[in-house]
């Protein structure tokens, strides 16, 4: 696009406006020169001139439905606006504010007990469900035979032999009839021990220990 | 009460927008007074002599005035604005409806009608017709602000306002316009004065 400074562009359209170039004066011909070619003056004043003229075409005038399309939408829009509008007298105005104060009132002592927020946290609650072993504790009663019963009583037949610190009552060690109460319990013991169904003390050590604690 | 009555015809455009922003009529019928017509005719040139779409663009420009007043930009002057919008609303045209290749084959079909003149009146209208396929060849741009310029005659200020570009950009831009138009156009030499 060709540069032309603002005084030059202004300048020489009013001389193309008005002037042919046979009617340009010696200064403004050498003005004109310096921009553009005579013949280049020539084609663009006819240009400008022919261009003014051709705006003498005659002009239409709006339709009347436009207008009234556009009313219309006005209209619309006007009473829209205006019920925003509405004028009100004071004495209305002023026993709605009455109104409102009062009924504003009449809310707020309505309900005294008002629930205050002091702390907004939310508390979030954690645990682990994991499986929980109940241990069942279940007494054996062990079938004691005829036998095992004489014994039993055999054993409490010995009399107690003081040992040699004198505190503790022991049976003698090496009596035959203890040896066998001994091995008899230990037998009962283990039967309990190896018996499944029904019971738990199979897991249950501590149950064990005092058994044969108490055997 | 007509003592009290508003003369609509003597406020300026930014006065009359005002009122009609609260919803005056009577603004809104005095702004249409003074704008429909022109702007009727600058659309109907730019749309390729089409009446009707004129006529419907026109319909759809006062209507974004009614419906959105608030969009007026105090800082500038109401008809620059208005024009702006014009100018955009004839471009979206431009793109949706390529009204340009409809109107050059309309041209070359009026072309043969005008056989019948002679003289200057045939050189005269052989002379416009091709002036406005010339037209029809240019950017929607260039094109507005050749109308804007010899038909509306409109001011360099004002049409650099609607186009939103510098005055020096807006005078270069017609100078090479008027310069290549000219050259393309004096094949036919009217001599009209």
């Amino acid at each position: 696009m060709e540069n032309i400074s603002n005084t030059d562009f202004d300048r020489l359209e009013k001389l193309l406006r008005s002037k042919q170039f046979q009617s340009l004066n010696a200064a403004e011909r050498q003005f004109v020169i310096k921009l553009i070619s005579a013949e280049e003056y020539s084609q663009m004043a006819a240009l400008y001139q022919s261009a003014n003229h051709s705006t003498d075409e005659p002009e239409i005038e709006p339709l009347t439905v436009t207008k009234t399309k556009l009313d219309k939408v006005f209209g619309a829009k006007r009473q829209s606006l205006n019920i925003f509008r509405m004028r009100m007298p004071v004495y209305q105005s002023a026993v709605a504010a009455v109104v409102f104060f009062v009924v504003g009132f009449g809310v707020n002592y309505s309900n005294p007990a008002q629930t205050r927020i002091l702390h907004s946290t939310t508390q979030v609650i954690k645990y682990v469900d994991r499986p929980v072993n109940e241990i069942k504790y279940i007494t054996v009663t062990a079938k004691v035979s005829k036998k095992n019963t004489t014994l039993l009583q055999a054993v409490n037949a010995p009399p107690l032999v003081e040992t040699a610190s004198g505190n503790d009552m022991m049976l003698p060690e090496s009596n035959p009839e203890v040896l066998r109460q001994q091995e008899i319990a230990m037998t009962n013991i283990t039967r309990v021990l190896n018996e499944k169904n029904g019971t738990s003390m199979g897991n249950d050590t501590l149950l064990q220990k005092m058994m044969v604690t108490v055997y | 009460m007509s003592l009290f009555r508003k003369n609509y015809s003597k406020l300026t455009d930014e006065e009359l927008m005002s009122l009609l922003t609260h919803g005056g009529q009577s603004a809104f019928d005095e702004l249409y007074k003074r704008y429909s017509k022109p702007l009727l005719n600058f659309f109907y040139r730019m749309l390729g002599n089409d009446r009707e779409k004129a006529e419907d663009i026109l319909h759809d420009l006062f209507l974004k005035v009614i419906e959105k007043p608030e969009s007026f930009d105090g800082t500038k002057k109401f008809g620059t604005w208005f024009y702006t919008l014009a100018g955009n609303m004839i471009k979206n045209e431009y793109r949706s409806q390529q009204i340009r290749s409809e109107y050059r084959q309309q041209s070359l079909n009026m072309t043969s009608e005008t056989v019948e003149l002679n003289g200057e009146l045939l050189d005269r209208q052989l002379f416009d017709k091709r002036l406005q396929k010339e037209l029809d060849k240019l950017d929607a741009d260039t094109r507005m602000i050749f109308n804007l310029r010899f038909v509306e005659e409109m001011s360099i200020k004002q049409i650099a306002e609607i186009m939103e570009c510098p005055e020096g950009t807006l005078k270069s831009r017609l100078f090479y316009l008027t310069k290549q138009l000219s050259k393309k156009l004096s094949v036919y030499k009217p001599e009209l004065n």
